[in-house]
C-alpha cells in the first residue's frame, strides 16, 4: 500500500535539527537535574565544578536522600525514618499513607528475619492503631499479617511478593518521590520527560512522514534499555 | 512516662517516635511535666535572666521539632499544648532571636509557630475545605489563642519574617497566614499591618482636613505591606514559595474588596500582583495551579460587590480572569493524574467561583464544568449500594465526593435547564441517593444541598425525586434526632422546597409525621432552623385544601400559632403571619382561623405586627388583614369594631414605604366595599380624612415623597394606591346607593 507520507531525507533532517537553538547551558542544566534527582551526588559535585553550574539543591540533601534510599533497600527502616525526620520532619506527619508504608516495611523485615514475637508485638502496638485511625489501610495490613500464616513456600503470590526485593524498591521509590515533592523539585528528571515527549512527537510525525530516526537502543546497555522502555511505555 | 532527661539524644528518639504516630502523640502530651519542660526549652532563659545557663541551640531545635509534631496530632494532644501556652513560647523565642542564631533554629521556630497556628485555627473553625462535624462548643482557650496571634503587638514580632532572605522562613510565615487567617478581624489586622516605623510616619503624615482614602489605607500601594511582600514572593522561581504566597493572598482577599483592588494596581513599570496570579494559574505544578485559581477566584469575587457603586464594576462573568480559571479547573477535575485532594480543592474552588451568581453558573455549565464534575462523582461512587459500602472509604475520597456534590448543587441552583440536565441526563440521582446515607457529615450535607437545588424544578418534583427515593432518604435525615445541626439545616431547606403545592411528596411527608418534627425545630433554640421550619409550614399552606390546613394547624396547636404571630424574632414573626395569609384564602378558612384563635387575640396580634420596626412584618400584617377582610360579615364587623387596629392601619396608609401603603389601601378598600358599617368606623379612625387627603390636591399638604419621618403626608403619588383610595372613598360616601 502506497502511503501519501512526506519523505524527509537525512540532509534535510539534519539541517532542520541544526536550526533549533539549544544552548550548552540548557543542556548542562538538564544533566545536572538528572544527576541530582537520581541521586548521583559525587557526579553532581564534579559536574557542577566543571560546567560552572550551581546545583538546584545543596549536596548534603542529595546525600541524605540517597542514604535513606539505601537504608530502605537494605531493610533498615528505623534508620530510614530517623534520617527522613532529620531531613524534613514535615513529611511523615503530613503523609499518613507513606508512614504506614514504612511501618508495613518494618513489619515485613521482622517477619523476614523470623522475629515473630517482635513482629506480633509491633503489629499490635504500631500497625493496629494506624488501621484504626485510617480504615483504608486495613486491607494492606491484613495482607501483611497473612505472611505470618503461610510459610514461604505455600504463600500465594499476592502475599509472598511482599517479601521480595521489589517491595523494598517500591517503598524506597515512594519515599524518594515524597522527599522530592516536599522540596521545590520535580519528582522526575526532566530528561525523562523529554524522552517521553520525543517518543510521542516521533509517533505523531510518523503518521504523516518518513524521517530518519535515531535508535537510542543501539547505544544502550541492556538494563538501561529496560528502564528506557519502561519510561517510554508510560507515555 | 516519667521524668526523662532532656538532652538531644533523648529528644531525637522522642521525635522519631511521635512523627507520623497520632497514638504516640496523644500519649506524650499527657505527660505534663515533660511537655512543660519541652516548652521551656524553646524560650531562651537567658533573655529573662543572664544568670540562667544558655540552653544549647540544638536542644531548642529538637524541642521545637517535637512540639511541631505534637501540634499535628489529634485534637486532644493540641488541647494539652494550648493549656501550657506553647504558642506564647514560640512567639517569645522568635522575638528574642539574635543575629547570631542559626538559620536552623529560626526555621524550626517559624515552622513550629506555623503548625501551632494552623492547628488552633482548625479547632476554632470555620474549616477551610468542606464541612466538618460541628463541635458542641468552641474551646474558649483556642479562640483566645488565635486572637492573640493576630494582635498588633504579636504581629510585630513575626510578620517581619515574611521578608526574611531565607525562603524556608518566608514560606512558613506565608503558610501561617494562609491557614490561620479565617475571620474578618484577623484578616484586617494582617492586611493593615505595617512596620512600627512606618506607622508613626503614617500618623504624622495625615492632616486634619485630609479625607480618608475611599478604600482604606490598604488598597493604595498595592494592598499594604504584607500584600506587597507576598507579591514579591510570587515572583520566586521556587514552586513552594509561589504556592505559599498564593495561598496567603487567597486567605487575605476573601470577601476583601479593598485589598483585591489593591492587588490589581501596580507601581510605575512593575506588574500587578494580579498579573502574576493569572500567569501562575497555568504553572506546570498542579499545586500552584490550584493555589493560583483559588487566589484569582477570591479576587474576582471580591472586586465585584455591589457595595461600591462608585467604580463601575462590570459583572463578574465579564472578567477575563473567569475564562482563565474555569478551563484550568476543568482540566484538573477530569485529569487522571491529579490526586483526590487536589481534585477536591478544584471542585470547591469552582463552587466558590459560581456560588450565588446566575451568570457564572450558566457560564460554568456552558463550559462543561457540570458534566465533568458529574462524571467525577459517578466514578467514585459504586452503582450497587450495599450496606456499609462507605465503611473503609478513605477520607480523601469522601471529601472529594462532598466537593463534587457541592459544585453540582451550586451550579444548578438557578436555572431550570441546568437542573433538568442534572435530573434527566447526568444520572446523578443514584450518587445523591447513596450520599444521603453516607457516614461522612460533609457528604450528607452536600447531598442535601443537591436535593434542595434540584427540588426547585417542578418537573423534578413530580417524577425523578419521587422515583429515586431521594425524598425518602432526605426525610430520614430530616427526622434524625442526633444528626449534625448543619446537615439538619440543609435538609430543612430541601424540605421547604419539597413541601410546595406541586410536590407529590407533600402528602407523603404529612402522613409520615413531618409536622411534629417541624414543631420540634420551631420550638428549638436555633434561629436558622426555626426559620426553615416555619417556611416549610408556609409552603404547605399555600393552596392546600381546607382539610389539610385544619389538620396541620391542629397538630401545631392554635395556641402556638397565636404565639408565633407575636414572636420576638421579626423574621419568624413575618413568616408566621405569612403562614396565616396562605391559610385564609377562602371564607371557610377565615372562619376557622377566627374561631380557633379567637377574634380578639388574632386582631390584637395583627395590631402588634402593624407597629413593628420591621417593614416586612408590617407589610405582611396588613396583607393578612386584607385577606381576613374578605371573610363574611361577622368577621368584618369584628375588624371594624377594633379601634386600635384601625388606627394602626391608618398609620400604615401613610407609611413612607409604598410596600406598606399598598396592601393597607387594599385592605381599606376591601372593608369599605363590603360592609355598611364601615363608614362610621373608618371615619372614627380618621381613615376617611386620610383618604381624602391622599386623593385631593386642593386639600392636601404638598410634601415631597418621604415626607416627615416615617409618614408619607400629603397627596399619594402612587397611581394604584390613589385609585384604590378614590374607589374606597366612593364606597364610603355612596356605599348604600352602590349596593342596590
Amino acid at each position: 500500500m502506497s502511503s501519501s507520507k512526506t519523505e524527509i531525507h537525512k540532509e534535510e533532517w539534519n539541517r532542520r535539527l541544526h536550526e533549533v537553538q539549544v544552548t550548552k547551558k540548557d543542556l548542562n542544566r538538564l544533566i545536572m537535574d538528572y544527576l541530582v534527582i537520581e541521586g548521583y551526588k559525587s557526579a553532581a559535585e564534579e559536574f557542577s565544578q566543571e560546567a560552572g553550574l550551581s546545583p538546584p539543591v545543596d549536596f548534603e540533601s542529595i546525600e541524605s536522600r540517597m542514604n535513606i534510599r539505601e537504608a530502605i533497600q537494605r531493610g533498615d527502616v528505623e534508620d530510614a525514618i530517623t534520617r527522613m525526620n532529620d531531613l524534613n520532619p514535615e513529611i511523615l506527619d503530613t503523609n499518613p499513607a507513606l508512614y504506614f508504608r514504612l511501618q508495613q516495611q518494618k513489619l515485613i523485615e521482622y517477619i523476614r528475619h523470623n522475629r515473630i514475637a517482635e513482629a506480633l508485638q509491633f503489629a499490635q502496638e504500631e500497625l493496629a492503631p494506624r488501621g484504626e485511625e485510617s480504615p483504608e489501610f486495613l486491607s494492606e495490613l491484613e495482607r501483611t499479617m497473612a505472611l505470618l500464616v503461610f510459610d514461604s513456600a505455600s504463600a500465594p503470590p499476592t502475599i509472598s511478593e511482599l517479601l521480595s526485593p521489589a517491595q523494598r524498591v517500591k517503598t524506597a521509590g515512594e519515599v524518594n518521590a515524597a522527599i522530592l515533592e516536599s522540596s521545590s523539585q520535580g519528582k522526575e528528571a526532566k530528561l525523562v520527560g523529554l524522552l517521553r515527549l520525543l517518543s510521542w512527537g516521533e509517533a505523531m510525525l510518523s503518521e504523516r512522514a518518513d524521517f530518519p530516526r535515531v535508535d537510542l537502543r543501539s547505544e544502550l546497555v541492556p538494563e538501561k534499555e529496560d528502564a528506557l522502555m519502561h519510561n517510554l511505555a508510560q507515555t | 512516662m516519667t521524668l526523662m532527661a532532656l538532652d538531644v539524644t533523648t529528644l531525637k528518639k522522642v521525635k522519631n517516635s511521635v512523627i507520623g504516630n497520632p497514638t504516640a502523640k496523644l500519649a506524650l502530651t499527657q505527660d505534663e511535666h515533660f511537655i512543660s519542660a519541652l516548652v521551656d526549652c524553646i524560650e531562651p532563659a537567658t533573655a529573662y535572666d543572664p544568670r540562667y545557663p544558655e540552653t544549647p541551640e540544638d536542644l531548642r531545635i529538637e524541642a521545637a521539632q517535637v512540639i511541631s509534631s505534637l501540634a499535628y496530632g489529634p485534637e486532644a494532644s493540641l488541647r494539652n499544648l494550648l493549656r501550657i501556652s506553647a504558642h506564647h513560647a514560640f512567639i517569645c523565642a522568635i522575638s528574642n532571636l539574635q543575629s547570631s542564631d542559626t538559620l536552623a533554629l529560626k526555621a524550626a521556630l517559624a515552622r513550629g509557630l506555623r503548625v501551632l497556628a494552623a492547628s488552633i485555627a482548625d479547632m476554632v473553625g470555620p474549616s477551610l475545605w468542606g464541612i466538618h462535624s460541628e463541635k458542641p462548643e468552641v474551646r474558649a482557650d483556642a479562640v483566645i489563642a488565635l486572637d492573640y496571634l493576630f494582635h498588633v503587638e504579636t504581629l510585630d514580632l513575626y510578620i517581619p519574617l515574611l521578608a526574611d532572605p531565607s525562603s524556608q522562613i518566608s514560606i512558613s510565615i506565608a503558610q501561617l497566614i494562609a491557614s490561620a487567617v479565617r475571620k474578618i478581624p484577623h484578616r484586617d489586622a494582617v492586611m493593615d499591618w505595617m512596620p512600627p516605623a512606618e506607622r508613626t510616619k503614617d500618623v504624622r503624615g495625615k492632616r486634619g482636613w485630609e479625607k480618608p482614602s475611599l478604600y482604606g489605607k490598604s488598597s493604595g500601594r498595592q494592598g499594604g505591606w504584607v500584600a506587597r511582600h507576598l507579591t514579591a514572593l510570587l515572583q520566586s522561581k521556587e514552586v513552594k514559595v509561589q504556592e505559599a504566597a498564593l495561598s496567603a493572598l487567597a486567605a487575605l482577599t476573601k470577601e476583601n474588596h479593598s485589598m483585591s483592588l489593591g492587588l490589581a494596581s501596580a507601581e510605575r513599570d512593575a506588574q500587578s500582583a494580579l498579573t502574576y496570579v493569572t500567569s501562575l494559574c497555568k504553572s506546570r505544578s498542579t499545586e500552584v495551579q490550584i493555589a493560583a485559581c483559588l487566589c484569582a477566584t477570591r479576587i474576582v469575587r471580591a472586586t465585584t460587590t455591589s457595595e461600591y457603586p462608585v467604580n463601575m464594576h462590570p459583572s463578574v462573568v465579564d472578567s477575563p480572569l473567569v475564562m482563565i480559571i474555569i478551563p484550568v479547573l476543568n482540566l484538573l477535575i477530569e485529569s487522571s493524574k491529579v490526586s483526590a485532594v487536589l481534585k477536591m480543592k478544584a471542585c470547591f474552588i469552582l463552587s466558590h467561583l459560581v456560588t450565588d451568581d446566575r451568570e457564572l453558573c450558566q457560564l460554568a455549565f456552558e463550559r462543561g464544568s457540570l458534566a465533568k464534575v458529574a462524571e467525577l462523582a459517578r466514578q467514585i461512587t459504586p452503582t450497587e449500594i450495599i450496606p456499609n459500602w462507605d465503611e473503609d472509604e478513605p477520607e480523601s475520597v469522601s471529601c472529594l465526593r462532598e466537593a463534587a456534590l457541592t459544585a453540582i448543587a451550586c451550579i444548578c441552583l438557578f436555572d431550570n435547564d441546568i437542573r433538568r440536565e442534572v435530573t434527566d441526563n447526568l444520572k446523578l440521582f443514584p450518587v445523591i441517593q447513596a450520599s444521603l446515607s453516607h457516614r461522612h457529615v460533609g457528604v450528607r450535607y452536600a447531598a442535601c444541598q443537591c436535593v434542595r437545588a434540584t427540588a426547585r424544578h417542578v418537573g423534578a418534583l413530580r417524577t425523578s425525586i419521587v422515583d429515586n427515593e431521594l425524598g425518602t432518604g432526605l426525610f430520614r435525615i430530616f427526622l434524625k434526632q442526633d444528626e449534625d445541626r448543619q446537615v439538619t439545616l440543609a435538609a430543612s431547606a430541601a424540605i421547604c422546597n419539597l413541601m410546595n403545592e406541586s410536590s407529590p411528596l407533600q402528602k407523603v411527608f404529612l402522613e409520615q409525621g413531618i409536622v411534629p418534627r417541624l414543631m420540634q425545630l420551631l420550638n428549638g433554640e436555633d434561629p436558622a432552623l426555626r426559620l426553615n421550619a416555619i417556611w416549610a409550614f408556609k409552603n404547605i399552606m399555600y393552596r392546600a385544601t381546607h382539610e389539610v390546613k385544619r389538620n396541620v394547624l391542629n397538630q401545631v396547636g392554635w395556641n402556638q400559632v397565636s404565639h408565633l404571630l407575636t414572636d420576638a424574632n421579626p423574621e419568624i414573626q413575618e413568616q408566621a403571619i405569612h403562614v396565616l395569609q396562605n391559610v385564609v384564602d377562602t371564607e371557610e378558612n377565615v372562619k376557622m382561623v377566627f374561631d380557633e384563635i379567637g377574634g380578639d387575640t388574632l386582631l390584637g396580634a395583627i395590631e402588634t405586627a402593624l407597629s413593628s420596626e420591621s417593614e416586612h412584618v408590617m407589610r405582611h400584617g396588613v396583607a393578612l388583614l386584607s385577606n381576613l377582610a374578605n371573610g363574611s360579615k361577622i368577621y368584618q364587623d369584628q375588624i371594624l369594631a377594633h379601634q386600635e387596629l384601625l388606627s394602626a392601619v391608618r398609620n400604615c396608609l401613610i407609611d413612607r414605604n409604598i410596600e406598606v401603603r399598598k396592601p393597607a389601601m387594599a385592605c381599606i378598600l376591601q372593608l369599605s366595599k363590603s360592609n355598611l358599617r364601615s363608614q362610621q368606623a373608618l371615619r372614627d379612625a380618621n381613615i376617611h380624612s386620610a383618604l381624602q387627603r391622599m386623593t385631593d390636591h386642593s386639600r392636601g399638604i404638598s410634601v415631597s415623597p418621604g415626607g416627615l419621618g416615617r409618614h408619607h403626608l400629603g397627596v399619594e403619588d402612587n397611581l394604584d394606591v390613589r385609585e384604590m383610595a378614590r374607589e374606597a372613598l366612593e364606597w364610603l360616601e355612596h356605599g348604600e346607593e352602590m349596593q342596590c
